[in-house]
């Protein structure tokens, strides 16, 4: 099996080119929608958005000079078309941007005891009151479990930056979770 | 040596985030959201692929040297020029023709035809008055004057 630098290699030969992006596509599509869902909530928007991403990574791959891994770098686009697309839905007065509680009562279903449905409360809430950079930080590191390097490449960061965005996020929920 | 490290700080932002919603929160909260509709991921494959392919390549961008940039200029000026010359000299010609026509030359049926859409001209005996030598000016304009009255 073809790693990612072998494939992106095949991409730039023509004949090769839409083998090797669909072989990407199939490896990071899962990683990249489940990112935006968590900042979106909305599966349309998600949709919607992680089609762009890989839109942007079949016209630009051919320029992609590896200094980064290839996960990394679909993980930036991402951040910047999600991040895009939040400023313009706030722009435009839609509202609906991971305020929808839908899937919060989805999922507190799954829950036992009211106390756990109410920690999930909790916990949606403060994701909801995140700054958008502070969000998909605190994201990468605690589902996608990433390093702090890839983190501040994928937000345009320095490291430090990166935890400090982290541990702020972590600050401001434990503020909301105290004033529960 | 430095991924362990990023292990064990890993581990420690994981816990703290825990001591404020227990793990099983976090993972229904995320479990959540990795919900999609049945046969979503392969449907999003092919349905990218359709939409890549349906978008036309775009223009390519040239770059040109200095002296390439220069040829294309002066092309561009020399094309400018010249149709603007041509056009000039085409308005001087038909100026000039303009001028030159006389009453003579012009065809008797167009005459007719603006007589016949200005009726007050039709009560002139024009053939007459086009006979004589030297038409005399002020005495047209009081044949029009009294027909006009």
């Amino acid at each position: 099996m073809l790693n990612d630098q072998e494939l992106i290699m095949q991409f730039k030969q023509p004949s090769q080119k839409e083998a090797a992006f669909t072989q990407l596509l199939k490896r990071h599509q899962q990683k990249v929608y489940y990112q935006i869902k968590r900042m979106v909530t909305e599966h349309a928007d998600a949709d919607d958005i992680a089609q762009q991403v890989w839109i942007k990574v079949w016209n630009k791959l051919d320029g992609f000079k590896m200094e980064s891994e290839f996960a990394t770098w679909v993980f930036r686009i991402a951040y910047n078309e999600t991040i895009n697309f939040i400023q313009k839905s706030k722009k435009m007065g839609l509202q609906h941007v991971n305020e929808d509680n839908t899937h919060y009562e989805n999922a507190a279903g799954g829950l036992d005891s009211p106390k756990a449905v109410q920690i999930e409360i909790v916990l949606n809430e403060a994701i909801k009151q995140l700054p958008e950079k502070q969000r998909f930080v605190f994201m990468l590191r605690y589902f996608e479990e990433m390093n702090y390097e890839k983190i501040a490449s994928i937000t345009g960061t320095t490291v430090g930056g990166a935890k400090a965005n982290f541990h702020q996020a972590l600050k401001k929920m434990e503020e909301i979770v105290k004033a529960h | 040596m430095q991924n362990r490290e990023n292990n064990i700080e890993l581990q420690e932002d994981k816990l703290r985030t825990e001591a404020l919603f227990n793990k099983a929160a976090l993972d229904q909260w995320d479990s959540s959201n990795k919900a999609v509709p049945p046969n979503y991921f392969n449907a999003f494959e092919a349905n990218t692929l359709h939409t890549i392919q349906s978008i036309r390549p775009k223009a390519k961008l040239v770059s040109l040297s200095t002296w390439k940039k220069i040829a294309v200029a002066a092309s561009f000026l020399a094309i400018t020029t010249s149709t603007y010359w041509w056009l000039e000299l085409n308005a001087s010609n038909n100026n000039n023709s303009t001028s030159a026509l006389s009453i003579q030359q012009i065809p008797t049926e167009e005459i007719d035809a603006y007589i016949n859409a200005n009726d007050w001209l039709a009560d002139v005996d024009w053939q007459t008055e086009l006979s004589k030598e030297e038409v005399d000016i002020p005495s047209l304009n009081n044949l029009f004057k009294n027909d006009s009255n």
